[in-house]
């Protein structure tokens, strides 16, 4: 193209124009807002359904349209769901369930991290004879299917003793969850200067005294995803608690999932929708509290603040 | 102290990123590595500084075989192109980690920090954290984490890269009187030429994982000892001219096309052989108008292309055949494109390689 043509191109506009260019409504953002409010009503009905079940007497539920709003709410439901309701023979409510997924999640969470953490940093700067053959086998764990490894599993575990235990449940958490917690921490770290590294070394601190003090305090953002991440994955799991952890250790989704389905007589949908919603609501809140730090947190690597 | 590489090899994997490298630093020398990326310079200061294995070959400090040596153990201390600062840690814990993790007393600890804040003006800044500082502070602070650590070697990994040209200026200053001041033998790697001259005792030009040449900035500038270094070194670069050495009634000429510079007054350093040469002159040894004519050669330009310098104006200049050099003239001469001018070569200052090779002759 030829100098004359593109000066041909330069559209002359209006004198009156000036300052920011004002913002247009057009088609195109309304097809964009039309399928977003879909979206968003699509995921948000159900869970309008179970709160407004939830607080409405078994004889509003019988009468009245599940879409309905409850014409006089009560949280008694709440109550039973918590205190009450029935497992089999064993009517201690919920929060058996709830304390024993708290007993699980947190020591998953903590170990987690200290050895996800530990990992990531030994595979970014303790390079090693056959590290990248340790990685590409932990990338390998994180992709197998959990169905296929189970049988095994559950043998070792009675093996060695621990199949049944809170040990045995936590540990089995923590391993699954290694290969993805290391992942994370691994590109975490190698985002970071190598010559803090260096500058460590040659001011004499040592393999532990590196990652405690210098390598440790810089985690956050990462550490904060891998909270997220362990957290609600531990708290939601249900084929490794129902699997591993025994009649004492069943997490609040295998005893939800037993309140459900063993009910006998009628079906009090407003307790099971209470029960339901208290299950959900530990992975609902870390979401809503901290999804802000979640998406900082996977951006942190890219761009270095 | 002392510092040398024995026969250092550095390889990783095909890749020869040192070859059989010997250098001796002597002590309180100011040795600069200078080089283009991918030399191998830095790969020598981390084998020096324990941070990178050597394939093979010793390093030494002192009277000391540190080859196997850790980091710590070496009585060095470092800094980095980009600080390598502890995010997390304020100023004042920066300065003192070494010492604590080397279990220094805390009385004494404090001391040093205090005595490195007051030398590098870092008084007030002691409980701010890097984040909160400007890349010239930060570079302060990298500099005295050096301090504190009363090391007899200090290594420089392109300190001065990350900040600006103003900064670099000043801190290279810095640099240098602190290096007057407490005389620690020091080791310098950097691209730049100019930090290269002005900072150092002695220079080590690097090529492809060897020296190129070792000697003082004067040596190296006056008389590069390759067409490499000729080129590398000065600013702007030196000009060359490809032609070939020939004698004429018994006395050593170069000619290219039908210009020739009689070398009488050239100090040959591998005697006058015949053959293609090339000769190399910077630009601010040539000299132009009258006094051209008292030169060993001159001939008239044509002033090509202008480029203003503040101070000086490059003037690129061309001969009818179409060879270019370009000189250095007086911005207040107002020259102007087009203008003809004489210019002379004087074959003492100009430099002459063998084309093949690329040594001095």
């Amino acid at each position: 193209m030829t100098a004359a043509t593109i000066a041909d191109t330069v559209v002359a506009s209006s004198d009156a124009h000036q300052g920011p260019k004002p913002l247009r409504f057009g088609w195109e953002r309304m097809g964009v807002y039309a399928f977003l409010i879909v979206a968003a009503l699509f995921f948000l009905l159900p869970i309008y359904v179970m709160v407004a079940t939830s607080l409405k007497p078994m004889a509003e539920i019988r009468a009245t349209n599940v879409l309905m709003p409850p014409m006089a709410p009560t949280i008694e439901a709440w109550g039973r769901a918590w205190n009450e309701a029935c497992t089999g023979l064993n009517c201690n409510g919920v929060q058996v369930g709830f304390f024993n997924s708290v007993k699980i999640v947190v020591p998953v969470v903590v170990l987690s991290i200290f050895f996800g953490a530990l990992n990531g940093y030994v595979l970014s700067f303790w390079r090693f004879k056959g590290a990248n053959l340790v990685f590409a086998i932990l990338m390998f764990g994180a992709f197998i299917p959990l169905q296929m490894v189970l049988y095994p599993l559950v043998k070792v575990w009675a093996a060695l003793g621990i199949f049944g235990t809170l040990h045995g449940i936590i540990a089995i958490h923590v391993i699954f969850g290694l290969p993805v917690v290391t992942l994370m921490y691994r590109n975490f770290y190698a985002g970071l200067p190598l010559e803090i590294f260096k500058a460590a070394r040659v001011d004499g601190a040592g393999f532990w005294r590196i990652f405690w003090s210098v390598f440790v305090p810089m985690s956050a953002p990462i550490t904060i995803v891998v909270v997220i991440w362990q957290a609600t994955g531990a708290w939601n799991d249900y084929i490794l608690g129902l699997t591993f952890g025994g009649r004492d250790n069943a997490p609040m989704t295998v005893q939800l999932n037993n309140i459900i389905g063993s009910q006998t007589g009628e079906r009090e949908f407003n307790v099971e929708m209470a029960a339901t919603m208290l299950t959900a609501v530990v992975p609902l809140l870390v979401y809503m509290v901290s999804g802000r730090w979640f998406v900082r947190g996977i951006t942190a690597g890219a761009v270095k603040g | 102290m002392k510092v040398e590489a024995r026969n250092v090899t550095v390889s990783y994997g095909a890749f020869t990123a040192l070859e059989n490298l010997n250098l001796t630093v002597e002590p309180g020398q100011f040795l600069v590595l200078l080089g283009p990326s991918g030399c191998g310079k830095s790969t020598l200061l981390n084998a020096m500084a324990g941070l990178q294995e050597v394939t093979s070959g010793q390093i030494w400090m002192g009277d000391k075989n540190v080859t196997w040596a850790e980091p710590k153990d070496r009585g060095i201390a470092m800094v980095f192109q980009s600080y390598a600062l502890y995010p997390k840690m304020s100023v004042r814990e920066n300065l003192s980690f070494g010492l604590r993790v080397a279990g220094v007393a805390r009385d004494e600890i404090e001391r040093r920090v205090k005595r490195a804040a007051e030398t590098l003006q870092l008084g007030a800044m002691l409980d701010r954290r890097p984040a909160e500082l400007s890349g010239g502070q930060r570079q302060r602070v990298a500099i005295g984490r050096v301090l504190v650590r009363d090391a007899q070697v200090f290594l420089f990994d392109e300190p001065l890269s990350n900040l600006d040209a103003q900064l670099r200026v000043e801190l290279r200053r810095e640099i240098k009187r602190l290096h007057r001041s407490l005389g620690a033998t020091s080791i310098y790697v950097t691209h730049d030429q100019v930090e290269a001259l002005t900072l150092a005792d002695r220079i080590a030009v690097m090529n492809k994982g060897r020296i190129e040449q070792l000697g003082s900035p004067v040596e190296i500038y006056e008389r590069p000892s390759t067409r490499y270094v000729a080129a590398f070194i000065g600013s702007p670069a030196m000009n060359f001219l490809d032609g070939v050495i020939e004698q004429v009634s018994g006395k050593p000429v170069f000619r290219w096309g039908n210009h020739v510079l009689p070398l009488d007054r050239y100090q040959f350093e591998a005697g006058a052989v015949s053959g293609k040469a090339t000769l190399g002159v910077r630009p601010e040894h040539l000299v132009f108008g009258e006094a051209a004519r008292d030169q060993d050669y001159s001939a008239d330009f044509v002033v090509d292309m202008l480029e203003p310098m503040g101070s000086d104006t490059l003037a690129w200049c061309k001969l009818p055949e179409g060879e270019t050099l370009g000189l250095r003239v007086p911005t207040e001469m107002r020259m102007s494109e087009g203008d003809a001018i004489r210019i002379g070569i004087s074959a003492h200052n100009s430099s002459i390689f063998d084309t093949a090779t690329g040594k001095r002759l």
